[in-house]
């Protein structure tokens, strides 16, 4: 009885130094929190990546969609689209995904041309705990504006990590799932297979922490034109998965290089005919 | 809190003997969550009914069965519950039914519903004992459940629940002579998870089924191999059972075999069906609809998930087709 009175004192102890917005549940879990609150995490990291500088939540400029009720936290697919087209005179420069309770929050930052026509993009998110994700636009005339959900993942135990696949590591794989139109947005669907280990995760058999190795970086190229580059975190779910659009002016070829953590080098190649 | 505040006074004085001190802990425990009551399956074979619904405040995650056979000279339980506090309560609850001594418990599957009330038996000095693979991944990521459930339902409801080492591991099937009484456990190989067992009473013909089954409850596919699952549930429906302890929902027959294998066909339909239309993952948990089940517990959450779960799977399968 007495150790459980210390415990409730010290929960209310913590729950009271905690600067939630939200006021403490029974369980520890904060009653509500607003999707565009901030949380200490981010409140450093933003000082970090941005400075003193404004950051719009209200604008709509760019939307997030996240379930909020992730089915899956191993690979919670989010979804960002932009309400601006990339013309040369102002277009979205990059886009930065943030998960805030993440071990390393910085899930990925990508670096935009005119060339992807519309700066949307999805990609697949490791959400560990009740967390808020973010995406931060910069555009080229330097403003910065934002759009956050706070994701809720199912609880329970996690899977254990697949290593089905591990002699197939690097392949990288682009399709497009609506066909090529000439001169327009384009979607192109690329996945690489790849663990993405984060160095945290134990081999169910031999109980020893699987080494970190995850996919790096990503540059997207058609012809000679640069499309996008990504740097990337274990943030990103295991075969990384994205989907990105570019403007193709003719016939040519979609490249990905893939590079990862312990310097592995891959390729993904596709081939664009203008479709009659 | 405020009602142990009022309680502890009155407590306080029972407190010298060390077994009221016990019963001390069950009220305070039972000030949150209904105390489990055995319910006699078949003659000395009892379940211990977990509840409905999610791993939050209400249910204190206490959402798994378990059980236990009498026999002449001892009793074997099955499954040990969410957390130390738990624990407890089923071991008073077995208490309550019999006076013979339990003499180890089997924990049939790495879920954190069946495996961290293991405190409390050991420290009653029962053996714990766990099919090995299952031992293995639950050093592998159970840290992180009990981190989360921590979280989720707090220091008090979780006090005194630590990761654990099975006292005894194995890599069979086998048969038990440990109560007087014949019990078999049985082991399919990596099925709803690699380590996963069932027990069967074989006098009564009396399975419990740990993982392989769950009765009116969305099965979890999580660690699942699912061709291994299906040959399992043959075996069982090969065999001569009367009733079944599932691992989630009310007592069932044998139409609970059929009745997961009917789930887990129909999901690999839907979900390969989806992944062949191009579906997005985003539009996996709501397109994944199976109307048939949707009024089985965790439809909502389990069943989105295990969709989700398989599309990923099966995508990756299709990348080298």
């Amino acid at each position: 009885m007495k150790r459980a009175l210390a415990c409730c004192v010290l929960a209310g102890l913590i729950g009271g130094l905690l600067p939630l917005p939200g006021i403490a549940a029974v369980g520890g879990l904060p009653a509500a929190v607003g999707h565009q609150d901030s949380s200490p995490e981010w409140d450093k990291l933003r000082e970090k990546m941005f400075g003193s500088r404004k950051i719009d939540a209200t604008s709509g400029k760019v939307q997030l969609i996240v379930p909020l009720r992730a089915a899956y936290g191993a690979s919670v697919p989010v979804k960002i689209v932009s309400k601006l087209p990339q013309t040369p005179s102002l277009y979205v420069k990059r886009l930065y995904i943030v998960v805030d309770k993440n071990p390393s929050p910085v899930a990925a930052v990508f670096d935009l041309t005119t060339e992807v026509g519309q700066a949307d993009l999805e990609t697949r998110l490791r959400v560990d705990e009740y967390s808020h994700v973010r995406v931060i636009s910069e555009l080229s005339n330097g403003e910065l504006h934002t759009d956050s959900r706070y994701v809720k993942v199912s609880g329970g135990c996690s899977a254990p990590p697949n290593r089905d696949q591990l002699h197939n590591i690097g392949k990288t794989l682009m399709k497009m799932p609506e066909g090529v139109k000439m001169n327009a947005p384009t979607p192109v669907d690329l996945q690489v297979v790849h663990p993405n280990d984060t160095g945290f995760e134990l081999n169910n058999i031999t109980v020893m922490f699987i080494p970190p190795h995850f996919v790096r970086s990503i540059k997207v190229t058609y012809g000679d034109r640069k499309i996008f580059d990504a740097d990337l975190d274990f943030s990103i779910a295991e075969n990384p998965a994205f989907r990105f659009n570019f403007v193709p002016h003719g016939a040519g070829e979609l490249k990905a290089e893939v590079e990862d953590s312990k310097e592995g080098h891959y390729v993904g190649r596709l081939t664009v005919q203008p479709s009659d | 809190m405020l009602r142990s505040r009022v309680l502890a006074p009155l407590f306080a004085s029972l407190w010298l003997a060390s077994v009221l001190a016990l019963a001390g802990c069950a009220a305070l425990d039972g000030v949150r969550a209904p105390a489990p009551r055995a319910i006699e399956v078949a003659p000395g074979v009892y379940m211990l009914p977990g509840l409905p619904g999610e791993v939050d405040t209400s249910t204190l995650g206490r959402n798994g069965n378990a059980g236990f056979i009498v026999g002449a000279t001892g009793v074997l339980a099955i499954d040990t519950g969410t957390s130390y506090l738990h624990g407890r309560a089923l071991l008073a609850e077995i208490d309550r039914v019999t006076n013979k001594p339990v003499r180890r418990v089997l924990i049939t599957h790495t879920r954190q519903e069946f495996l961290f009330g293991a405190m409390a038996y050991r420290e009653r000095g029962i053996p714990i004992a766990m099919h090995r693979k299952a031992a293995q991944l639950m050093a592998a990521r159970c840290e992180n459940c009990l981190k989360t459930l921590r979280r989720v339902l707090g220091e008090e409801a979780m006090q005194g629940t630590a990761m654990f080492k099975a006292d005894l591991e194995f890599d069979t099937g086998a048969e038990l002579d440990l109560i007087g009484r014949p019990v078999r456990i049985l082991y399919f190989d990596h099925s709803s998870g690699p380590g996963d067992i069932a027990v069967l009473d074989v006098q009564t013909r009396t399975l419990f089924a740990g993982g392989l089954l769950d009765w009116k409850r969305i099965p979890d596919i999580q660690d699942s191999d699912l061709q291994g699952w299906h040959r399992a549930l043959g075996t069982l429906r090969q065999m001569p059972l009367d009733s079944i302890v599932p691992g989630h929902g009310p007592k069932a027959g044998r139409e609970a075999i059929d009745a997961v294998d009917r789930y887990l066909t129909r999901l690999e339909a839907r979900v390969l069906e989806l992944l062949k239309s191009g579906a997005a993952l985003s539009e996996v948990p709501d397109a994944a609809a199976l109307p048939g089940f949707q009024d089985w517990d965790q439809y909502e959450t389990i069943h989105r998930r295990n969709a989700s779960v398989l599309f990923v799977r099966q995508e990756r399968q299709r990348m080298f087709e």
